[in-house]
């Protein structure tokens, strides 16, 4: 078996949605080599090259894959988030299996860039993500580190059109 | 020779990996499963979630988070009717029924107005499908009833109920105290909306462990809200499963054990189970038939039985025959109602006070079944 386990390191509240949580977790091995071909197996998933890491969504839950480390946001009780957990195990698994067969996509986000983001963010630098500034939120979302939805005001319905923006941008 | 055949009550002896598995975590572990901030309670709820994988793969369910955890079978089927009907509906159900469903049902009679048809099956457990069929109205909203009789063992034919209910667009329950681990379930194909289930039974799991199976799209009022680990700002039950239905802390160290019951069965396999079984169930009916004035209650085959049989010897009280072969021969039996008031009318043994019942499990001998032979030889 190409991963062996999956450990909770963590389970915290979202940022963004304080009724949802979210758990940090550590794959037994490194599994950077096969994000581009989960990447390719979920066309909606989001791949960044340098990092590397890949976010992908299932189901209402979204979570952030990097090479040491799994994050899974938006869950909303510990039992979901356990199957969350268990299903990417199978999936990382499934995939590893069947690379032969799969044509790894390396189509990255990494083009993204800060002061563009920037300039579309609300810049009320309200810290609600965690961040002190929007300019930090945007460095860090360009990695890979944050989404769209862990910006609160972008949430709101002054800012849809923003963040429509955004999303038709990244 | 001490010989325990009460294993319709509840299972004993466990196999040896339940024991140690519970002692293991309660020693090791022992913490409280999705409360905690530190790694031994992400662990105590991975453990957790294994037992429902595990029963997720017993009876065929493909989403795990849809089976919640109660106290007993009798607590998921009050969860399942209480949550579920309101004034004006209507219910089907049979004369075979446990109180576990038949007095819930009373009270929502008596206290929501429901209506309740209770279709009679013939002495010997069989029921009629067709009139299930007949008796479904506008009104009706469930077809509720048990899997196998804790009285004659007669299982009833849940794949033609399941979809007879499919059919007319309304809910199907399974109380499968008497069935879950020893005979195949699987709520696809019996089209189940909810599945009770007791895990000290057929599961091999202890006592104080149970559940209910909502099929997706369901939603049911739940029987108790209080803390669940999660949202606490919210002041009702969260919607999500299984915290909407599991407030209060659940018995994390019973439900290690019934995980690893239910692994047990994976591991043999429910055939194997279900073949050693019926060669008991064959072997014990067959040698009770040549007991001179004993009356044996239900069908005479083994394919619609599961490890109940229940009798009377002729001119003795069950009560009396049932303490003669504890005090005597050390065999432990049940007598009495065994809480199916309706099911012993259906097979005529409700004006005897009911009859002796022995519950054959897994592991039961055809030793132990001869030794129950000649002491029911010697008693009467």
């Amino acid at each position: 078996m190409f991963l062996k386990k999956i450990e909770i390191e963590a389970i915290r509240r979202c940022g963004a949605d304080k009724t949802k949580i979210r758990f940090r977790t550590r794959p037994s091995t490194d599994i950077s080599e096969i994000l581009p071909y989960l990447n390719a197996t979920y066309p909606d998933s989001i791949y960044y090259a340098k990092k590397p890491s890949l976010e992908l969504k299932k189901d209402d839950a979204v979570i952030l894959l990097e090479s040491e480390a799994i994050v899974l946001n938006e869950l909303s009780n510990t039992t979901q988030g356990i199957k969350f957990v268990d299903w990417v195990k199978d999936e990382i698994n499934r995939v590893y299996k069947n690379k032969d067969q799969i044509e790894p996509d390396y189509t990255s986000k990494e083009n993204l860039s800060v002061p563009e983001l920037y300039k579309n963010l609300p810049q009320l630098n309200c810290g609600k993500c965690g961040e002190v500034t929007c300019l930090a939120f945007a460095t860090k979302f360009v990695k890979g580190e944050y989404q769209l939805e862990d910006c609160s005001p972008l949430l709101t319905a002054k800012y849809k059109k923003v963040k429509k923006r955004l999303e038709d941008y990244i | 020779m001490e010989v325990y055949f009460d294993n319709a009550a509840t299972s004993y002896p466990k196999p040896d990996i339940v024991y140690d598995k519970m002692s293991e975590f309660f020693k090791n572990n022992g913490v409280s499963a999705g409360r905690g901030a530190y790694q031994k309670a992400f662990q105590a709820e991975q453990a957790i979630f294994g037992t429902r994988k595990s029963l997720a793969q017993l009876f065929n369910v493909s989403d795990p988070t849809r089976i919640v955890f109660t106290h007993n079978v009798t607590e998921a089927i009050n969860l399942a009717l209480k949550g579920l009907l309101e004034a004006g509906d209507h219910v089907i159900t049979t004369s075979l029924e446990h109180n576990a469903i038949w007095r819930p049902l009373k009270e929502l009679e008596r206290d929501r107005g429901i209506e309740i048809t209770k279709i009679e099956c013939n002495s010997s457990g069989q029921i009629d499908i067709d009139e299930i069929e007949n008796e479904i109205k506008d009104n009706t909203k469930l077809i509720a009833c048990l899997h196998a009789s804790n009285v004659v063992g007669t299982i009833l034919p849940a794949i033609e109920m399941g979809k007879i209910a499919k059919g007319a667009g309304i809910y199907f329950l399974l109380d499968t105290a008497q069935t879950a681990g020893v005979y195949p379930i699987d709520v696809q194909e019996m089209n189940i909306d909810f599945l009770a289930f007791t895990g000290h039974k057929g599961l091999l799991g202890p006592t104080g462990t149970g559940g209910l199976y909502i099929s997706e799209g369901i939603d049911l009022k739940p029987l108790k809200t209080g803390g669940t680990g999660n949202n606490s700002t919210s002041e009702y039950a969260p919607k999500e499963l299984p915290n909407r239905y599991e407030a209060g802390t659940i018995n994390t160290v019973g439900l290690i054990g019934l995980g690893a019951g239910v692994e047990y069965i994976l591991d043999t396999g429910i055939k194997q189970i279900r073949a050693k079984e019926v060669e008991l169930i064959e072997y014990a009916l067959t040698e009770l038939e040549k007991i001179e004035g004993l009356i044996l209650y239900g069908e005479k085959g083994v394919s619609k039985r599961v490890g109940v049989i229940s009798f009377n010897l002729e001119g003795l009280d069950h009560a009396e025959v049932a303490y003669k072969l504890d005090s005597e021969y050390s065999i432990m039996v049940r007598s009495g109602l065994h809480c199916a008031p309706n099911a012993h009318k259906t097979i005529s043994s409700f004006e005897l006070g009911g009859a002796v019942r022995i519950g054959i499990g897994y592991f039961n001998t055809k030793a132990e079944i001869d030794y129950l032979i000649k002491a029911l030889q010697e008693i009467k």
